[in-house]
């Protein structure tokens, strides 16, 4: 059976539980449960794939809660129209939720969060005329379907719906085209923008996704329970959905549902056994969640996952992988990459300025570098190269001077456009994606060709480049060397196949200009000339390399023309040779021992 | 008349979420976390001090026990939870950690006083401070009190700032923020000096609730009140920065006095949390903090 096939078998079999509780008031605390559960997967969407803490999805879940209760209340709306409603405003709120995260991270953002649940909070107590105050609204309609309301069984079946549709999606969007986006947002904010990908709208999207979900969690407890309170949804509630979702596993987007279900099922589905739970659920999971924690990083989930694979290996019906580990012999293979014409003059720079403090980095540092070939960029450390690039990229914003890519200039582009414009790069400490996959980690880079939005990666629909693209992608990681790794996670490489793999991703973009960031770091000298002479082979195939480098043989040996920085001067410009004999350059650079 | 009297009230309310929020700085210069419990931890020190007048005590020796009682705590969550919690920073489980340690304390305390509201008049805080009398300047009228809190918040804040500017630990403190290895390296005891820093955190903190004390009832969400307003004003000041947690507590306090006169009273809460996210927005790194970009 296959894994997806698997799956879909225990979201059918959730389907199947309303019909085990026998009893209506199992069957309400079921579809209790079932929102809770949802609500959870919506943290695990935000908090987990694209790794924005929030602790205040319980105002996201009021916000959906109360305005389906009031249209059903106050104007009548039928069980669906009001469903939808509610949703779609608490979708809404999720962008206001969203817009402090493009500025701050981490313990900041927890506050900002915590912040914009307290405030809806506040706003539900307080605007009594609306939604009825501390008070609450009472008489809320029962879900309906086709003008017929449900009761307990069809409440908890409804439930059990929402549930496993959510927790599809959710699956499906981890391994699509903007699940890869957020994940690779979480794992490096500037690895990703070097790919193409849009930080600020991968961000947005997902506290819009998990706003989403979290505002149905809460139109749905609305209708099911009938009666709503702002106290239903204080604080502590957003800390048990967070609580939920770490208990679970952030790892994997079905972790806040397992967590919800760990946490509220005993205490609600069996009353008379657990009801001593209820009381203290927060003191009484919260150091069993950090337990868990600290023991399996990835929560239950990822705990559940090792045990069902250490069983597997002792029956032996496990496969076991065989996996090339030795550099791959060299193969003619030339990833395909966006040809100039030789001869353009491809990228142009023009008195780039730029200074941190008091510090100048650059200063008015011009250059140009022609279509089709190897140009590189020397000088000692602190010498500025590092900080071109990242003017180059957009990854810094130069203070002055212009940048011109095919005559276009791209100085005042985010990184995620200049990116999208063919020009890729890797970094000097690699900003790779580091729990996605080797293969995810290219098909990351080719970002920009693919399609496919939030939408169509909730449903699951795989157009045709996106298979493709996976096939692309391994015959990359195959011409980089890296055969045989494609399901390795990216951090668990060693440094120079991390560099490999950081080349991969960037050549996946078919870029017309990359630059490279001492690509030869971690790299024995047999790999250097195997390095050298994929360079090579990439410039024939006509792409343009802009590269800063150390290694003064290699780069000797490779560049068609060299520009030498030093204190963000360019001191020297011209072919290798010339360069090697500048007296500047021997006095600022090779006269420090390595000529 | 109005806005002068605001003012006046909120620089009184301010200073107390001055001294809570210079904790939580001093707490952040030192471990680089924001401490979820600090309320909690300080109103555990607020009732003890209760329970010991209750006791009969001198007021003065009920205000010992409640700050030593503070420092205590304050003291074993450095030890027995920050510890262990700092490897993981950043991380979810980092913070929730914290808050689970927060509503273990807020539990633990409702099991201890209870759900009560509790009035404060026995410490005497009240009645010294003057609640009862009012202050008439030209035709505006307040309660003394506020006068006094912000005079007692003045001379506090002026003693800690020449403790973090003069002293051998404040110098510690700033070494520790400015970088907890070069510190380490220059021979500063980086981890006692993160355990003072909660210990002064946690007293200062026990010593400001008391004298918010008499403005409100005495209760267990107190707790989470003081963390909140205590994290707003820390951030909006700018973390880090002693002088930046006194301002951004001044700036709170007026703000939210000012705000009372054109909403409800229930909407000050999320006004706090408003001005909060506004400075999150526009300028993370707060009022006094210095944004530098930096090079690596």
């Amino acid at each position: 059976m296959t894994p997806d096939a698997r799956r879909r078998l225990w979201f059918a079999a959730l389907l199947l539980l309303p019909f085990v509780f026998r009893d209506e008031l199992s069957r309400f605390a079921l579809a209790r449960v079932g929102a809770f559960a949802i609500a959870a997967t919506g943290v695990a969407v935000v908090s987990g794939l694209a790794g924005q803490i929030s602790l205040g999805h319980a105002g996201l879940m009021a916000a959906g809660a109360f305005t389906s209760a009031g249209l059903a209340v106050h104007a009548g709306w039928p069980f669906a129209a009001a469903f939808v409603a509610g949703t779609a405003l608490a979708a809404l709120v999720g962008v206001a939720f969203g817009i402090p995260s493009l500025r701050v991270r981490g313990q900041y953002l927890a506050l900002a969060t915590l912040g914009g649940g307290f405030i809806i909070w506040q706003i539900l107590r307080e605007a009594s005329s609306l939604t009825g105050g501390d008070g609450g609204f009472a008489s809320i309609p029962p879900p309906s379907l086709f003008g017929r309301s449900l009761g307990p069984l069809g409440a908890a079946s409804l439930a059990m719906t929402l549930a496993a549709i959510t927790l599809f999606a959710a699956g499906n969007l981890e391994r699509s085209r903007a699940g890869r986006a957020f994940r690779a947002v979480r794992d490096s904010e500037a690895g990703a923008a070097a790919s193409g990908i849009s930080v600020y709208r991968a961000k947005l999207g997902g506290f819009v996704a998990s706003a989403a979900i979290a505002g149905a969690a809460g139109a749905l407890f609305a209708h099911t329970e009938g009666f709503i309170a702002p106290s239903q949804f204080d604080p502590s509630i957003s800390f048990l959905l967070v609580l939920a979702a770490v208990l679970g596993g952030l790892s994997s987007p079905y972790g806040g549902a397992l967590g919800a279900l760990l946490i509220l099922g005993p205490s609600e589905l069996f009353p008379s056994a657990f009801s001593w739970l209820e009381r203290y659920q927060i003191i009484a999971w919260g150091p069993v969640a950090l337990l868990v924690v600290f023991r399996w990083p990835d929560g239950v989930v990822g705990g559940l996952k090792r045990l069902v694979g250490r069983l597997r290996a002792g029956r032996g019906t496990g496969v076991t992988r065989e996996t090339e580990r030795t550099v791959a012999p060299e193969t003619p293979v030339v990833p395909p990459v966006t040809v100039v014409s030789p001869g353009v003059t491809l990228l142009v720079v023009r008195g780039v300025t730029k200074s941190f403090g008091g510090l100048r980095a650059l200063h008015d540092v011009s250059l140009e570098v022609g279509a089709g070939t190897i140009h590189a960029l020397i000088g000692p450390n602190g010498s500025g190269k590092t900080t071109l690039l990242d003017c180059l990229t957009g990854a810094r914003r130069s203070d002055a001077g212009e940048v011109t890519l095919q005559g276009r200039r791209i100085d005042a582009l985010p990184p995620h456009e200049i990116a999208s414009l063919g020009v890729a790069r890797t970094f000097q400490q690699v900003a790779l994606f580091g729990t996605m996959t080797a293969t995810e980690n290219v098909l990351a880079g080719a970002h920009p060709r693919l399609r496919g939005g939030l939408g169509a990666g909730a449903l699951g629909l795989r157009r045709g480049d996106d298979s493709n693209a996976e096939h692309d992608a391994r015959a990359i990681l195959a011409a980089v060397g890296l055969a045989g790794l494609e399901k390795d996670k990216a951090v668990a490489l060693s440094y120079g196949q991390r560099k490999r793999l950081e080349l991969a991703r960037a050549l996946a973009l078919r870029p017309s200009l990359l630059l490279l960031d001492e690509p030869a770091a971690g790299r024995n000298e047999p790999e250097i000339l195997e390095l050298g002479r994929f360079l090579k082979r990439l410039r024939s195939a006509g792409l343009t390399i802009l590269l800063v480098e150390h290694h003064m043989n290699f780069v000797l040996s490779l560049a068609d023309v060299v520009t030498v920085l030093d204190e963000g001067r360019v001191v020297a410009h011209g072919d290798p040779r010339t360069v090697r004999a500048d007296p500047a350059v021997v006095e600022a650079y090779l006269g420090a021992g390595v000529a | 008349m109005q806005h002068l009297q605001a003012l006046v009230t909120g620089l009184g309310v301010g200073a107390v979420y001055a001294l809570i929020a210079f904790g939580i700085s001093l707490v952040y210069a030192t471990s680089r976390t924001l401490n979820f419990a600090h309320g909690e931890v300080l109103t555990v020190g607020v009732f003890l001090s209760l329970t010991a007048v209750y006791f009969n005590l001198p007021s003065w020796q009920g205000i010992v026990v409640g700050v030593a009682g503070a420092v205590l705590l304050g003291v074993v969550l450095a030890k027995v939870v920050f510890t262990p919690l700092r490897r993981a920073p950043e991380s979810l489980a980092w913070l929730l950690g914290l808050l689970i340690v927060a509503s273990v304390i807020t539990n633990a305390s409702a099991r201890i006083w209870g759900q009560r509201a509790y009035s404060a008049e026995k410490l005497g805080i009240g009645s010294s401070l003057g609640a009862d009398n009012v202050v008439r300047w030209g035709g505006v009228v307040f309660p003394s009190i506020y006068v006094w809190l912000f005079v007692a918040g003045l001379v506090l804040m002026v003693a800690l700032d020449l403790l973090i500017r003069r002293t051998a630990f404040g110098r510690a403190v700033r070494a520790v923020a400015h970088s907890r290895r070069t510190a380490s390296l220059m021979g500063i005891d980086t981890e006692r000096t993160m355990v003072y820093a909660f210990g002064l955190a946690a007293g200062l903190g026990a010593i400001a609730g008391i004298m918010f004390s008499p403005l409100t009832f005495v209760q267990v969400q107190l707790g989470a009140f003081f963390t909140f307003k205590g994290l707003a004003a820390a951030v909006i000041g700018g973390l880090g920065s002693a002088r930046g947690a006194f301002l951004g507590g001044l700036v709170l306090g007026v703000v939210e006095q000012v705000a009372l006169i054109y909403v409800r009273a229930g909407y000050t809460d999320a006004i706090a949390f408003g001005v909060l996210i506004l400075v999150l927005v526009v300028r993370p790194a707060g009022i006094m903090g210095r944004v530098v970009e930096e090079r690596h």
